[in-house]
């Protein structure tokens, strides 16, 4: 049999650095005053993009919405599973729906988005930033568990 | 006092040694890595496996960059984003690792270079014209699989799991981490260091357990992994394509909620509320991958049989037949395979239906319209499975797994869009790029009878300058058509050796293809056409009595068959010149004291354990040092008739060299196979031997009259193609 992997799965191991790196650009942002805030490495600020951008498509996925961008139909999916076990382990009000899912993420990306074009605009908001330090930190938690996961299972399959 | 806990410190004063990753080990991991990596690219490996080997390099070049990035300008304790930027570059030099070895295992002694050559062959007719996209993007290398199996890792996919931020933090090199582009980032690190062409876009490792061990039958598995590596290159894979979504291919939240549901009793409970919904998220990516999985395979199955014929049906059921079970579940409820006679009845269907126009019981009626009985056992065969999967599948009943609601759905939505796929994977693979079964196919099949490698040239008159093409395809074909013919007319007595020696002859057939370049040069060399007259003559026979022993007119059993054939180029007066082969073997230190010679088991084992194959490319070189031994065999594959034998001769001009090829020089009537050399350097200086070199000559004799059957070879060495 050969063993294959879907195009695009992804598990929170793989967002680990970026998440690292935006928790610590967040931790930065929250404490400097807005006129020595910095707009996040370009790089790492596109992957977080890129990953809550997953996330939408697994829900437009969910609810066969079209259009629907075209990435790897398992990408979506699996990113908008972490996002969910990110979200549910959050001491916050978990979301109940996937509605709830959407509407964390669209503001984390008008937040991003917005701190690229101003980093010390007076409309990203400072609790925002705080959610989305907290989800980041989590994601990296997670993360850091998938990888140990990976480590104990010794050889992958895949390879 | 001094408590424990403070005579050791608090945490905080540890200091970071405990705290950080090593940043000395990851870079020695990379340097070491990049090592390895220049390793292979040395000629020893093939060009596919050096290709892979530089865009490896590429990856670990930035990767000790950024780690060197690390070392020098981060303070410490390091902070939280760079202790995790070292573990993700660490991640990524060990992954890389773990493929190293991969490319380690293409060396020829491992993966034949004759498999490696057809394969490659067959890659470049399929993918550059389905993807559009030129023939030097597109690398998949040969390599034998740790278990009975075979396997598909696509590297371009596993090294785009590969976050590029990890790598390119600020966006240093490439500018669209929208797309997180790894093909793109690397174009551009190729570019940087100033390497010529361009990167291969699609890389993969194809493999199989039975390359090292001349399985050859079973290599058309090989066909399901070129599948596979098909899909994958596509931007949208073959088995994700929208158009199969017009199917509703995934369920939607609710459908899966809904089959989810009556397992979950902690419905309308708040505090369970937010797992729900992470229930219903897991158990809808399950779902999809049990679709996906599933649809991998038949996708590469149904390319497979587009790509191969009939030769990859008959090598994935017997493979299956050996493997385990027979199962007939369309989706395994925990893997999402395909069930065994489902996957044969999809491959199956796809080669005897005649939708469009690729049917293969109609062209195996029209290849073999002169020797009916010859196909008659492989149209029996593919009947006899029709007949056992309509029973099989019907004793299911219902081919899904009833017992899992998931695995239901699963099933439900891949036979919805199996008509969807097959109809995909045919204007993947045009009826013009479904390669028709050959007229030489009868031929070939009577080669392997005559237990001559099915490798058609033999056969062309005198072909100057070229050789018949005998194609991957052609080859495997033959072979299992006259396997089951074979076993066919053998049933009450199955001969064991016979499967083994068509693994040999299909083996040597595969290799003359691969040589046809360097054949075709040694060709042209001897293009000088004797016209010398022709005649019997008794004892040693004259350049002329050997043309005639090789008339193509004359039963194969009475005729003398040496292959490949340069024309009468090798011929003199009274003997044929043979070239050097690829093949070596060369003796290891070992702990005997002496080898019995009388004793044939210690004798057999001291040539097992002191003596390992070397492979030399045509092109390169094997050097034969003052009082060194070695084994060699020639290019050629001799058939010898039961009115003939042979001695094996030096050449003159070789032996004054020094050169001594061989001690045991007799070849007795009816032996088939390569002749293996006895190298020996007699002189004082190293000799230098290069394959495709005319090395020896065969003197034959007539023999007072033709052999019975009984009296003629049948020894171990029959058939032998190696040293």
């Amino acid at each position: 049999m050969s063993q294959t992997a879907a195009r695009g799965l992804a598990d929170a191991a793989r967002w680990i650095g970026v998440a690292a790196s935006m928790r610590d650009y967040l931790d930065e942002w929250l404490t400097v005053g807005a006129a020595e805030r910095l707009a996040p490495p370009k790089g790492v600020s596109a992957a977080a993009k890129r990953f809550l951008a997953y996330v939408l498509d697994g829900i437009a996925l969910s609810r066969r919405s079209q259009p629907r961008r075209r990435v790897p139909t398992m990408a979506g999916l699996s990113n908008l599973t972490i996002a969910v076990d990110v979200l549910t382990a959050l001491p916050e009000e978990a979301p109940k729906n996937l509605d709830a899912v959407e509407g964390s993420v669209t503001t984390y990306l008008d937040f991003l988005l917005q701190v690229e074009r101003e980093p010390g605009s007076a409309a990203a908001s400072e609790d925002v930033a705080r959610a989305l330090r907290a989800f980041f930190e989590e994601l990296q938690r997670q993360g850091s568990l998938a990888r140990y996961a990976e480590l104990s299972r010794g050889e992958t399959p895949l390879v | 006092m001094t408590s424990r806990a403070s005579s050791r410190g608090s945490a905080a004063e540890v200091g970071w040694q405990v705290q950080d990753p090593s940043t000395e080990g990851p870079l020695y991991q990379c340097q070491s890595l990049r090592r390895h990596l220049g390793t292979i690219v040395h000629p020893r490996y093939p060009a596919e496996a050096a290709r892979i080997a530089q865009v490896f390099d590429l990856i670990a070049e930035r990767a000790e960059q950024q780690l060197l990035l690390v070392i020098r300008s981060a303070s410490r304790p390091l902070e939280n984003a760079k202790v995790e930027k070292v573990r993700q570059i660490s991640r990524i030099i060990q992954q890389l690792y773990s493929y190293v070895r991969y490319l380690q295992a293409s060396d020829p002694i491992s993966s034949p270079p004759g498999v490696q050559h057809a394969i490659s062959d067959i890659v470049d007719r399929h993918v550059p014209p389905a993807l559009g996209c030129e023939r030097d993007e597109v690398v998949a290398l040969v390599r034998p699989q740790w278990e009975y199996n075979h396997k598909f890792v696509d590297l371009t996919r596993l090294l785009e799991r590969i976050e590029v931020a990890d790598l390119d933090p600020n966006e240093e090199m490439f500018g669209d981490g929208e797309t997180n582009d790894m093909a793109s980032f690397i174009e551009d690190l190729w570019g940087v260091r100033g390497l010529a062409g361009k990167p291969p876009k699609h890389m993969a490792v194809l493999s199989f357990a039975g390359l090292n061990r001349d399985d050859v039958l079973f290599y058309p598995l090989l066909g399901h992994e070129i599948g596979h590596f098909i899909d994958f290159a596509f931007p949208e894979t073959i088995h994700d394509n929208p158009e199969l979504e017009l199917e509703g291919l995934y369920p939607t939240e609710e459908e899966v909620s809904a089959c989810v549901r009556p397992h979950l009793d902690f419905e309308g409970l708040d505090l369970f509320e937010k797992l729900r919904l992470r229930e219903v998220t897991r158990a809808r990516q399950n779902v999809v991958s049990l679709i996906q999985q599933c649809l991998r395979e038949l996708t590469a199955d149904l390319l497979a049989v587009r790509m191969l014929g009939v030769s990859f049906f008959i090598a994935l059921a017997e493979h299956f037949k050996t493997a385990a079970a027979l199962d007939g579940s369309v989706v395994h409820e925990s893997t999402g395979y395909p069930g065994s006679l489902f996957r044969l009845r999809v491959v199956l269907a796809e080669l005897t239906e005649a939708a469009d126009g690729a049917s293969t019981g109609e062209a195996l009626r029209a290849t073999f319209s002169l020797q009916p009985e010859r196909a008659a056992p492989v149209l029996a065969y593919l009947s006899g499975w029709q007949i056992t999967l309509d029973e099989r599948l019907a004793k299911v009943g219902s081919p899904v797994d009833s017992r899992k609601a998931l695995a239901n759905l699963a099933a439900d939505r891949v036979q919805r869009a199996l008509p969807r796929l097959r109809s995909l994977v045919r204007r993947v693979i045009p009826r013009e790029r479904v390669p028709s079964l050959s007229d030489r196919l009868p031929m070939m099949v009577s080669l392997l009878e005559a237990r001559v490698p099915p490798f058609p040239a033999v056969f062309d008159g005198r072909p100057h300058g070229s050789f018949a093409q005998a194609s991957f395809t052609d080859i495997l074909t033959a072979g299992w058509v006259f396997e089951l013919g074979s076993c066919a007319e053998e049933s009450a007595a199955p001969d064991h050796g016979r499967y083994q020696e068509t693994c040999l002859l299909l083996f040597k057939a595969l290799e003359l293809t691969r040589a046809q370049g360097a054949m075709s040069a040694l060709s042209r060399k001897a293009t000088v056409e004797r016209q010398k007259p022709r005649g019997e003559r008794a004892g040693v026979k004259s350049g002329p009595s050997i043309l005639d022993a090789q008339d193509p007119k004359r039963a194969m059993s009475d005729r003398l068959m040496i292959l490949p054939y340069f024309g009468d180029g090798p011929l003199q007066a009274a003997s044929w010149d043979i070239h050097l082969g690829n093949w070596f073997k060369v003796a290891k230190r070992t702990g005997y004291v002496s080898i019995d010679l009388a004793d044939s088991a210690q004798r057999a084992r001291a040539m097992q354990e002191g003596q390992e194959e070397v492979y030399v490319r045509f092109g390169e070189q094997f050097v034969l040092h003052p009082a060194d031994f070695a084994l060699g065999v020639s290019l050629e594959y001799v058939s010898i008739p039961g009115s003939l034998m042979a001695f094996v001769e030096g050449k003159s001009s070789l032996g004054r060299a020094g050169l001594i090829i061989a001690t045991a020089a007799q070849v007795a009537p009816g032996f088939k196979g390569g002749i293996v050399l006895e190298l020996f350097n007699a002189g004082t200086v190293p000799l230098v031997l290069r394959p495709g070199m005319e090395i020896a000559q065969l003197v034959f004799h007539g023999m007072d009259a033709d052999l019975p059957m009984e009296w003629l070879y049948a020894g171990r060495f029959r058939c032998q193609v190696k040293p």
